[in-house]
């Protein structure tokens, strides 16, 4: 292991999660661990002056499609990684459906040794509940689990065989890994490409119906409870999902649930415009589902902000709404719309912000990242200054652009990214081969 | 008035005074085309490029037939011969089109959404002919051309339209006009064959023809696609048609002015009895007609005319 060098960040605002206060200091790191924090003399160190600038548990994101093995012209493992820390992101969990799947041990090492190659952000991985994605035959658990998933997901494919989930959920027991579940029943949602509300029906446009999301969630958390298994629930989108969600969790079934960026903060009247960056699933939603999403948050129903960062190349975006593929970027405006919209809003507060982004899917995906800023422990972090600018394509590092958030204007940008004392991102540039 | 847009795209976005200055701006020309030399100066040098990604054939003739009429140069691609067979993106299409200076583009597309992809992505004008489900403005504003030769007024005034208005881009753009020239507008289908959120929209929804078409003064029948009854959205034809079809006894309990129209082309015998499509309540080719007039006007104003001004 290379050690770093000695860094002091002067004067900086350190968000103590613990005790939910901010108090300015300087932060000394070496060795990859957080040595001091205090005022501390400038001794051989580095030193960096963060008058005005934030230091904050790092990011870390639990639904990531990196691309990586099979669409590398869409994202790789190393344009994702640069995603990651340029958004404050220390940790990110690719999803399984690349090709091949991730559903080999082989599959899962070449993903995890890919990240410790890149070396910036920690990649985590998820690997496939079913051979190649199929929803037929259970993949080889074991080996995924022996090489380190932190969790099983079929995610863009739900597991539409009720048989089969049960199965799989009585058989990871023995693995003490959730499974993620992207919840679509597929023979409502059809050939839909939007939500199905008011404004579709002025579109004419084929339909997604909430009832595609919430009836079939109400079946998995039963099948998760008949057989005492553990699930998260990925992208909730809809007020009913929710209500499933809610009913489940005072029953005492072990379901968490995250929402994504996008459906907290955008509604379906955004597909007026036609622009092929609000399109994903499950889809933009109505506003009273996404003020029911942030309800969820606030009231601690929904446990964890995931970005679904789903990056598509520019030109297969750049055609018809109907033929253009679900998805868009998250990495990289997760944290700065977030905060402006929800933060500087007072809708939430930091800490509770830092819950949703750090320390419950720390908790709840087992996953070895810092969950403060104290002494002693490792020193992988992220500090950001309030700044405003407009989100732009040439801020992105991710190999591609389609982002919901363009043109957005946001009061934060992330400046430094720390992964074991190692500047990832360094004043907002990347740094690599440190 | 003046035209101020670039294109035409939704009726939804037009306002009231928009729309009547198309039909007014239709009227000289409905008198043009009944004269034995139908050609008029206005787009002379300009090119017209009719591209359509459905098959279609008299709304692309009746964009033909009025770009001519207009002394415009006219071009037709379709799909069968277009680029796009070869995998060609619309993105691409655009750039060549924009390269080749044409002046303006009436599109069809079976995406909703796929002229105003165009429109936002070429100087040229885009005139919408059709987008998916989405709208078809120039039908709604050749219907409303039609219905002003026949009514006194739009206020107040009942229409009913019976069919597939979920998968309707000739229902959508009809709502909105009708409704912005102040009619009352009702649809009447089975369940299937309406959005799910029909309530978003401004219309009465009836699912029993018989006391729906009691005392409207202009029944809208819509060509039923029988792909529809095959995904199992109705289960017959037959039954379709004893619940929806406009029939001669359903034609005796309407009032006695009743119009009658349908954008073709017709399922004789299906949604319309052959005898009411030909008979005299029926405007169904005056429709037709003013389809010229009106597209006409449409690429008048696109092109910068006046409504005022001296036509020949």
């Amino acid at each position: 292991m290379k050690k770093s060098s000695k860094i002091i960040f002067k004067n900086v605002n350190i968000i103590d999660t613990k005790n939910k206060t901010i108090e300015k200091n300087d932060i000394l790191i070496d060795e990859g661990k957080i040595i001091k924090i205090g005022k501390i003399k400038a001794e051989n160190a580095e030193v960096k002056d963060c008058t005005d600038m934030f230091a904050s548990p790092g990011l870390v994101d639990i639904h990531t499609h990196l691309r990586e093995p099979g669409y590398e012209y869409k994202e790789t493992i190393d344009t994702a990684s640069r995603a990651a820390v340029n958004g404050g992101f220390v940790a990110i969990t690719g999803m399984a459906n690349t090709k091949p799947a991730v559903d080999t041990a082989g599959t899962v090492r070449y993903v995890l040794e890919r990240g410790k190659d890149v070396n910036l952000a920690r990649i985590y991985t998820y690997g496939a509940v079913t051979k190649n994605l199929e929803g037929k035959e259970l993949a080889e658990i074991n080996d995924l689990a022996r090489e380190g998933v932190v969790g099983l997901s079929d995610d863009g494919n739900t597991i539409m065989d009720p048989s089969l989930l049960l199965r799989a959920l009585k058989y990871v027991k023995m693995f003490n890994l959730p499974i993620v579940l992207h919840e679509e029943d597929t023979n409502i949602s059809e050939e839909g490409v939007m939500h199905e509300g008011k404004v579709q029906a002025k579109l004419g446009m084929v339909g997604i119906p909430d009832l595609a999301e919430d009836t079939i969630t109400y079946r998995d958390l039963r099948i998760a409870e008949y057989v005492d298994g553990r699930v998260h629930v990925t992208h909730v989108s809809a007020k009913k999902t929710l209500d499933v969600i809610r009913h489940a969790k005072e029953r005492g079934v072990k379901v968490t649930c995250d929402v994504t960026p996008h459906h907290l903060l955008l509604d379906d009247t955004c597909i007026e415009t036609f622009n092929t960056n609000f399109k994903m699933k499950p889809p933009l939603r109505s506003e009273e589902d996404r003020l029911s999403l942030i309800d969820g948050i606030k009231k601690g129903i929904i446990d964890i902000i995931a970005t679904d960062h789903a990056p598509h190349a520019i030109y297969e975006k750049e055609v018809e709404f109907n033929y253009a593929p679900f998805g868009v970027t998250g990495l990289e405006t997760a944290f700065p719309v977030l905060y402006t919209k929800l933060v500087e809003n007072g809708i939430i507060d930091i800490f509770k912000l830092l819950e949703l982004m750090n320390k419950n899917p720390v908790e709840i995906f087992k996953l070895d990242i810092p969950k403060s800023i104290e002494e002693g422990v490792d020193a992988t972090f992220m500090i950001f200054k309030n700044e405003e600018w407009i989100i732009n394509e040439a801020y992105f590092k991710s190999k591609s652009r389609n982002n919901a958030f363009l043109g957005e204007k946001v009061n934060v940008r992330v400046i430094y990214t720390l992964v074991d004392g190692e500047l990832k991102l360094n004043n907002g540039e990347i740094e690599k081969g440190a | 008035m003046e035209w101020k847009r670039k294109d035409l795209i939704t009726i939804e976005e037009l306002t009231p005074n928009e729309i009547n200055l198309i039909l007014d701006t239709a009227e000289p020309f409905k008198e043009i085309l009944r004269r034995n030399i139908k050609k008029v100066p206005p787009l002379r040098g300009r090119t017209v490029l009719n591209l359509f990604f459905e098959p279609s054939t008299r709304t692309s003739a009746s964009f033909s037939i009025a770009a001519k009429r207009l002394s415009a140069e006219t071009m037709s691609i379709s799909t069968s011969t277009s680029s796009v067979k070869k995998g060609e993106t619309l993105l691409d299409t655009a750039r060549n089109l924009e390269a080749m200076r044409v002046d303006m583009v009436v599109m069809r597309h079976s995406c909703e959404g796929a002229p105003k992809f165009l429109a936002e992505r070429i100087e040229a004008s885009v005139i919408n002919a059709g987008d998916g489900n989405h709208e078809h403005p120039t039908q709604c504003l050749l219907d409303l051309s039609t219905l002003r030769e026949n009514i006194k007024s739009f206020k107040g005034l009942k229409v009913l339209i019976v069919g597939d208005i979920a998968h309707s881009r000739v229902a959508r753009s009809n709502i909105w006009g009708l409704t912005k020239l102040g009619a009352e507008v009702s649809v009447c289908a089975p369940p299937t064959l309406l959005p799910q959120n029909i309530d978003q929209l401004p219309v009465n929804v009836y699912y029993d023809m018989d006391k729906a078409i009691v005392d409207q003064d202009v029944i809208y029948l819509l060509r039923i696609q029988r792909e529809r009854q095959k995904v199992g959205l109705f289960p017959s034809t037959r039954e379709y048609m004893n619940l929806f079809s406009m029939d001669r006894d359903r034609l005796k309990k309407t009032k006695d002015d009743v119009i009658i129209m349908h954008p073709g082309p017709i399922n004789r015998g299906v949604e319309l009895d052959g005898d009411v499509a030909d008979g005299k309540h029926s405007v169904i080719l005056n429709q037709v007609t003013n389809g010229v007039a009106v597209r006409m006007a449409v690429l008048y104003l696109l092109n910068g005319g006046n409504k005022d001004e001296k036509i020949i």
